[in-house]
């Protein structure tokens, strides 16, 4: 089918080359093409594609755009490609990065299993509070956005370069354990915990001499270790607290082995560690044998790092 | 006023059940005729002005109220113009996703109403803490919850899985109604709190939050668990109805009065008259053999009444009005509220032996006997527990067909803050007691067009246990709440956000102005001194939802007319369906409004917990 979308395609960029109103009549009448396209199946590539191509010209109103996604992912919340696609809008429109998060909080409120909106959220946190970074602002001015547009599409390629603030990770850390607890068998929570995890430790990584992130690190990968060890004293055959839990078995491993020890937990604790973790990936084999393979690979990485 | 000389229907009284059934039977074709004597629609459900329900309250009146008291002014230069206020006799909330809803759309009437959703649920813990926690319901309110431990939401969420395991679910994932509560099941028999403990809520303020909080039950020891799934079900059905997160229960706008009102005019529109201040009315009745009681041939001739056993006598019309100016107008059956039957039967009793010269007349006082009501409606004795005549034992005939229906302690409070909780002036509180019924409590405020904008209403009311005033149950419960909201953080958190700018909408924690208590005495009547053709509709009661009214409704209908047919307020059942999966119905919905909104043809709602103007969307069909 996508060969006739792109038939059409090319048949109007002449049109929307001349601009004016018969482009602009062109366009909406492309959007009302798509939509219903959509309306009869909402997971077609080629109808987003096409809609995108079509508002890449900036022909029509980019909030009914807006308008039009948060309609369909009121009813279907799930849906990645409403979720792709209002990433898109609000990239064209500079959306402030802050209202966009808001709307991710929301939408988690709403229901937390809801994996597109975490992962929306773990693309913004960088942007919004980290160092060095974008600074936190919520200002809506057309400049302003403008502005920031720039400094967003430059930072979303480099990204992985900012380091998010410890007290904004401290907050999403509670956020996630709320979404965990409530229901521990929802991968989307699990999933961003991973990424925060991922977060802590870059800190370190980038400073591996400071003392002070090492500490700091251990301490958060202990509190996280007693949270998930209280989850699994209430449901102990949590897949996902397992795994977890072997995870920051491992990670604190090679946090303690660094130079300075290993904070508050006790002599041997690296050795303990070591054995502790391998442990919890042989236990996993067992109550998880369909991903036997993966649990096998994993402890053995673990051993090798404690070598 | 121009009557028909027969009506199929009478209804007596337009209190909200019998005006269901008014609505059921103009519908279905049938005659009806509604009276009632007051010169306002609803009856003990009516929504009045302060003016109004403080003459309700006085002894033989509508309210059926005794032990009065009243605590501080109810001078409209303290509190407000009586108008402002529209109060409630019998507050409800009603479910989003219930039968009332259903039954408000089957008749039409829901042209006639309005709702808000209820903003918030908490309950006040009964332990020294006396905090005001919030009840979650569903999964994300528990996930949201700043009350709960994060065990503690584990284990909550483990007990609602459970529990909700136990409904049957179609192929679609969907909650089918749970089979009827007979089967011998040995779980579902199980009386509800032991269940709870049984599935892991060991600790008391938890069941509390679940079976008071969240499934408003009066005491899960008296339930068993198939009884309350059907609750379970209702609230899964109900909770975010009316959009992503909103809650399961709805306020009606102007007072839970409209509601009777509504089925009232839907019944007009079928073609019922209804007549205020209808002039007094007495029953005509007829034994079973046909021949007339009281009006001529001597039938109950001694003072023991007559045998133990004889049949019932049949109604056969009424008579309106007394003396020279007496209309009479045929039935084929009576329906009517308990205070209006019984006193209708009275007077038709006081009649019949005026008429022959009785020497023991049934003038006054209580006579027994087939025909004779055993309770009168309570005219402000002191206690005012409306105690039967005598004992039941010296009652000939069988036990009755029912339990009486409760006393009820009930306060209606005026607070002189918009809301009792900063940014919501619509919320419930569940106040479990150790020595004694749940309190329940409604504030609501002048987002519900009941007051005005500086003041809030509040309600309470619970069963009667002992010999105890209103007041002295009530009052401390209404002052712990208000010291429990005024000590909220949202109260602390609002104060710093507004860094002590004053304006805005909420200005404080909110005090108490003026505050009425009184007993509530059920009106009742024997069932076996009801005429064979004749329907009593049940009080209020204590129930926070008005959704077990249409089941009623439905019984009585069915007692009334013949088990045949369907009860016309009752939905058409779905047609069959296609093998569409119920999201993508939702998402093509979801993609035809965005169709007109893009088309500019119709302003799309915006996201907003208030549902505007119009109150609340029809639901979406499966």
């Amino acid at each position: 089918m996508y060969t006739a979308w792109n038939h059409r395609r090319e048949a109007l960029v002449p049109v929307f080359k001349e601009g004016g109103q018969q482009a602009m009549q062109a366009a909406a009448e492309e959007l009302a093409l798509t939509l219903r396209a959509l309306t009869r199946n909402l997971k077609s590539y080629s109808a987003w594609h096409h809609r995108k191509w079509v508002i890449g010209h900036r022909l029509t109103s980019l909030e009914a755009e807006i308008t039009l996604v948060e309609t369909l992912l009121d009813a279907d919340d799930r849906n990645f490609h409403g979720w792709a696609y209002r990433r898109f809008v609000a990239d064209l429109m500079g959306m402030p990065v802050q209202r966009e998060l808001e709307y991710t909080t929301r939408k988690i409120q709403h229901n937390f299993s809801n994996y597109s909106a975490w992962h929306y959220r773990s693309k913004l946190l960088p942007l919004l509070h980290s160092e060095p970074g974008v600074p936190a602002a919520a200002d809506d001015s057309p400049s302003a956005a403008a502005e920031r547009q720039a400094m967003i599409s430059s930072s979303r390629a480099g990204a992985t370069g900012a380091l998010v603030l410890h007290q904004t990770l401290e907050i999403e850390y509670e956020l996630v354990s709320q979404a965990f607890f409530t229901e521990p068998e929802d991968q989307s929570g699990w999933i961003y915990h991973r990424w925060l995890l991922g977060c802590s430790v870059a800190h370190w990584q980038a400073a591996p001499e400071s003392e002070a992130e090492r500490a700091r690190l251990a301490d958060v990968l202990g509190c996280q270790l007693a949270l998930v060890s209280d989850l699994l004293d209430l449901e102990p055959g949590s897949v996902w607290a397992r795994k977890t839990r072997a995870h920051l078995l491992g990670l604190m491993q090679r946090v303690g082995g660094a130079a300075g020890g290993s904070a508050g937990r006790g002599s041997g604790g690296e050795a303990a560690d070591c054995v502790a973790a391998a442990a919890a990936w042989e236990d996993l084999e067992g109550l998880d044998p369909y991903r036997a393979g993966y649990y096998r690979h994993a402890c053995s990485v673990s051993a090798r790092a404690s070598v | 006023m121009d009557l028909a000389s027969r009506y199929d229907v009478i209804v007596l009284g337009t209190g909200l059940v019998e005006s269901l059934l008014a609505a059921a039977a103009a519908t279905s074709g049938k005659t009806v005729l509604q009276l009632d004597a007051q010169d306002f629609y609803g009856g003990r459900w009516a929504t009045l002005s302060i003016d109004d329900f403080l003459a309700a309250l006085r002894p033989g009146q509508a309210a059926g109220a005794t032990g009065l008291e009243v605590a501080g002014s109810t001078d409209p230069a303290c509190i407000g113009e009586s108008h402002a206020f529209l109060v409630d006799l019998a507050p409800r909330l009603v479910y989003g996703g219930g039968p009332m809803v259903d039954a408000l759309l089957a008749s039409g009437a829901h042209h006639y109403t309005e709702f808000k959703l209820l903003q918030g649920s908490y309950m006040l813990d009964s332990g020294d803490a006396q905090r005001l926690t919030s009840v979650p319901s569903t999964r994300a309110e528990v996930f949201a919850s700043r009350d709960l431990s994060l065990a503690d939401k584990r284990v909550l969420m483990r007990f609602l899985q459970r529990f909700s395991g136990l409904l049957p679910h179609n192929e679609g994932g969907e909650v089918r109604d749970p089979v009827p509560a007979d089967t011998h099941d040995p779980v579902l028999a199980t009386p509800f709190a032991d269940f709870m403990t049984n599935t892991g809520l060991l600790r008391a303020d938890l069941r509390a939050t679940i079976a008071h909080g969240a499934l408003l039950l009066p005491d899960p020891s008296l339930l068993s668990t198939g009884v309350v799934l059907d609750r379970l079900a209702l609230l899964q059905r109900s909770a975010g109805r009316y959009g992503a997160g909103s809650g399961a229960l709805l306020c009606p706008m102007h007072g839970g009065g409209e509601l009777a009102q509504a089925f009232c005019r839907s019944a007009a529109v079928g073609g019922a008259v209804q007549m205020l201040r209808s002039p007094v009315v007495a029953l005509r009745l007829e034994s079973a053999e046909g021949s007339q009681i009281g009006g001529g041939a001597a039938t109950v001739s001694d003072s023991a009444g007559p045998k133990v056993g004889a049949s019932r006598p049949v109604c056969t019309g009424i008579y309106l009005g007394t003396g020279d100016d007496r209309q009479e107008v045929a039935a084929g059956v009576v329906i009517g509220g308990v205070a209006e039957i019984a006193s209708a039967l009275h007077l038709g009793e006081q009649m019949a032996d005026a008429a022959q010269s009785h020497p023991d007349g049934g003038a006054g006082g209580v006579v027994h006997g087939a025909g004779q009501p055993c309770g009168e409606v309570s005219d402000g004795t002191a206690g005012g527990a409306g105690q039967p005549c005598g004992d039941a034992s010296s009652c000939p005939s069988s036990e009755p067909e029912r339990p009486r229906a409760p006393t009820l302690l009930r306060c209606v409070a005026v607070l002189d803050a918009p809301a009792l909780l900063p940014g919501q002036d619509r919320v419930g509180v569940c106040l479990p007691r150790p020595e004694g019924p749940v309190v329940w409590m409604l504030a609501l405020g002048h987002t519900l067009c009941v007051c005005p904008e500086n003041r809030t209403l509040v309600y309470l009311w619970t069963e009667a246990a002992a010999e105890r005033g209103a007041r002295s149950v009530l009052e401390p419960a209404l002052q712990a709440v208000l010291r429990a909201a005024s000590g909220t953080a949202l109260f602390a958190a609002q104060g710093a956000a507004e860094g002590g700018g004053g304006g805005g909408v909420s200005a404080g924690p909110a005090s108490l102005l003026t505050a009425v208590y009184y007993t509530e005495a059920p009106s009742d009547l024997r069932p076996d001194a009801l005429p064979s053709n004749v329907t009593a509709c049940p009080d209020p009661g204590s129930d926070v939802a008005v959704d077990s009214c249409i089941a009623s409704a439905r019984q009585l209908f069915h007692r009334t007319f013949g088990e045949e047919g369907r009860f016309p307020l009752d939905p058409d059942p779905p047609a069959p369906d296609a093998e569409d999966v119920a999201s993508d119905e939702e998402a093509l919905e979801a993609l035809r409004t965005a169709l007109r909104t893009v088309d500019g043809t119709e302003e799309a709602a915006k996201e907003n917990p208030d549902l505007g103007e119009s109150g609340w969307a029809p639901p979406l069909d499966t």
